[in-house]
C-alpha cells in the first residue's frame, strides 16, 4: 500500500509531495494505518475543489491498494482511494493522516 | 466534518443585505459564514460591513496576535494600535507592515484602509508549527514561522505583508473569482500592491526597486532570490529540490493546470509582468501612474467576478484613459505591455 500527499497552492504556489510505502506484510504497521484510513470520510471529499481562500493549500491524497474495508466504505474504484481537499476541510482524521504520512516521509529521508 | 444547517449561498445573500433592518441578520449571516466551512462562492462575494466606520485619514487600527504555535485564530493578542514594540521580531514585523501597507493605500490612492471605512488591520503570527505559508482568512493575515528549511518566518517580507492585505483590498473593491484566470488577476493585484508597499516603504523609483515577492523568505540553503519575480518571471529561483520557478511570462506560455486552484500563483506572472512593463514604461515612483491605474481597474467596478486577463487588460487600459486621455502616453504604455505578453483586450 502507497499512500501519497501531494500539496499545491500556498502563497509559493509550491508542488510538494510526500509518499509513504506501507509493508502490508506487516500487521502491526497494516492495522495503524488502516484505522487512520477508515476514519477519514472519503466519500464526502471526493471532487472537493479548493475554497476560494487566498493563499491557503490544496491536498490531493491517494491510497494505492488501500486495506479492503477501507476502500468497501468508499465505493474505491480500481483499487485507489482519492480525495482532493482544500485546506480548510483537513481536519480531524485528515489532518492525522497528512501529518503522518509528511513525518514518515521525512523521516525516511 | 461541520454540518451547516443553512445553506452557504443563502448566508452569502443574507451578508449582503443592506437595509438597516436587516444589518443584524446581515451581520451574522456574515460571521457564520467566516465561522463555518468556506464555500468559494459564498467567501468570494461575502461583503463585510464594519459596524464602526471610521473616517478616512485617522490612521491604522492594529491589533497583532500570537497563535503560539497552534492553528487556532484570531489567539492571544500581544501588541495594539500604539503600543511598545516587543521583544518578538515576528510581532513588531507584522505591526509595522500593516502600517507600510496602510501608508501606501492612503497615501497614494487616499483609501481609509482595506475596506476604504477605516476597518481595523488584524493579523496572528506564529500560526501553527513548522507552518510554511501565509495567508488572508477573510478577516485577517495570519502568518506562520517557516519549516527552517526551505522558509524563513513570512513576517520578514514586507511585500508578503502587502500581498496578504491586498487580498483583504480586491475582497471588499472588486472580488474576483479564486480559480483560473480571475484567480490569477487576484494574486497578481496582490504581488502588484505588495511590491508598491515595499517600494513606497523604501521610496524607490522603478529602476531602483528589485520587483521580487517575497526576497527574504528562503533560507540560505535554498538557490533563489525570491518566491517570484515580476521583472522576469521564470527566474525567480532554480532549486534542486523546489525546482525551478514555473512561472510565465507571456500568453503562449499560459500553464493549464488543476494544482493551485488552476495555477492561480503560476500564470499571475503573465499580467504582473504586464504591471512591471507599463511601470517601467513610465518611470519614476511605480505608485504614481501605473499603480493609479491598477487601483482605479480594481475600484472602479467594470471588473465581473470571472475577469479574464483579456477583461483586465480591457479594464486598464479604460481606467488609463479615464485618468490620464485618449493620447497619453500612459494609455499607450498600458496598451504596449498588455500587446507584449500577447494578451489582446
Amino acid at each position: 500500500m502507497n499512500i501519497t500527499v501531494v500539496r499545491t497552492g500556498g502563497f509559493a504556489g509550491l508542488r510538494r509531495i510526500w509518499r509513504v510505502e506501507i509493508d502490508t506484510a506487516s500487521e502491526s504497521a497494516l492495522d495503524e494505518w488502516s484505522q487512520i484510513l477508515d476514519a477519514c470520510p472519503w466519500n464526502e471529499a471526493i471532487d472537493l475543489d479548493g475554497d476560494g481562500v487566498p493563499d491557503r493549500f490544496v491536498f490531493v491524497i491517494t491510497v494505492e491498494s488501500p486495506p479492503d474495508a477501507s476502500a468497501a466504505a468508499s465505493d474505491a474504484v480500481d483499487s485507489e482511494l482519492r480525495a482532493t481537499l482544500p485546506e480548510t476541510r483537513v481536519v480531524g482524521p485528515w489532518k492525522q493522516l497528512v501529518n503522518r504520512v509528511q513525518s514518515d516521509d521525512r523521516a525516511d529521508i | 466534518m461541520r454540518c451547516m444547517i443553512v445553506p452557504p449561498y443563502l448566508l452569502a445573500r443574507l451578508s449582503r443585505l443592506d437595509a438597516t433592518s436587516l444589518e443584524t441578520v446581515a451581520t451574522a449571516a456574515h460571521e457564520t459564514l467566516m465561522h463555518t466551512q468556506p464555500l468559494r462562492a459564498a467567501r468570494q462575494t461575502a461583503m463585510l460591513r464594519p459596524a464602526h466606520p471610521t473616517q478616512a485619514g485617522h490612521g491604522p487600527r492594529r491589533t497583532i496576535s500570537d497563535a503560539g504555535g497552534r492553528e487556532v485564530l484570531p489567539g492571544t493578542v500581544v501588541r495594539r494600535e500604539g503600543g511598545a514594540p516587543t521583544a518578538d521580531p515576528a510581532v513588531d514585523e507584522a505591526y509595522d507592515g500593516l502600517g507600510a501597507t496602510y501608508a501606501l493605500f492612503a497615501d497614494a490612492f487616499g483609501r481609509a484602509s482595506i475596506d476604504d471605512r477605516g476597518l481595523g488591520l488584524d493579523a496572528t503570527v506564529h500560526y501553527g508549527a513548522r507552518y510554511d505559508n501565509a495567508f488572508w482568512d477573510g478577516e485577517r493575515m495570519v502568518f506562520g514561522d517557516g519549516d527552517g528549511e526551505i522558509f524563513r518566518r513570512f513576517t520578514l517580507s514586507l511585500s508578503v505583508i502587502g500581498h496578504e492585505l491586498s487580498h483583504g483590498v480586491t475582497q471588499y473593491s472588486n472580488p474576483l473569482e479564486y480559480s483560473g484566470q480571475s484567480g490569477a488577476l487576484n494574486e497578481s493585484v496582490s504581488d502588484v500592491f505588495g511590491a508598491l508597499v515595499e517600494q513606497y516603504a523604501r521610496r524607490q523609483t522603478v529602476a531602483e526597486a528589485n520587483w521580487l515577492i517575497g526576497a527574504e523568505l528562503f533560507t540560505e540553503m535554498v538557490e533563489g532570490a525570491a518566491l517570484r519575480s515580476m521583472k522576469a518571471p521564470g527566474t525567480a529561483y532554480d532549486d534542486d529540490i523546489l525546482g525551478v520557478d514555473p512561472q510565465p511570462a507571456h500568453m503562449r506560455d499560459f500553464v493549464e493546470t488543476s494544482d493551485d486552484n488552476g495555477g492561480v500563483h503560476i500564470n499571475s506572472g503573465i499580467p504582473n509582468r504586464a504591471f512591471y512593463l507599463v511601470a517601467d514604461s513610465l518611470g519614476g515612483f511605480a505608485w504614481h501612474r501605473a499603480g493609479q491605474i491598477w487601483y482605479d481597474t480594481i475600484t472602479g467596478g467594470a471588473l465581473a467576478p470571472t475577469a479574464t486577463f483579456a477583461d483586465f487588460a480591457r479594464a486598464t487600459a479604460g481606467a488609463a484613459r479615464s485618468r490620464f486621455g485618449g493620447g497619453s502616453s500612459e494609455l499607450d504604455a498600458v496598451e504596449r505591455a498588455w500587446s507584449s505578453v500577447g494578451v489582446r483586450p
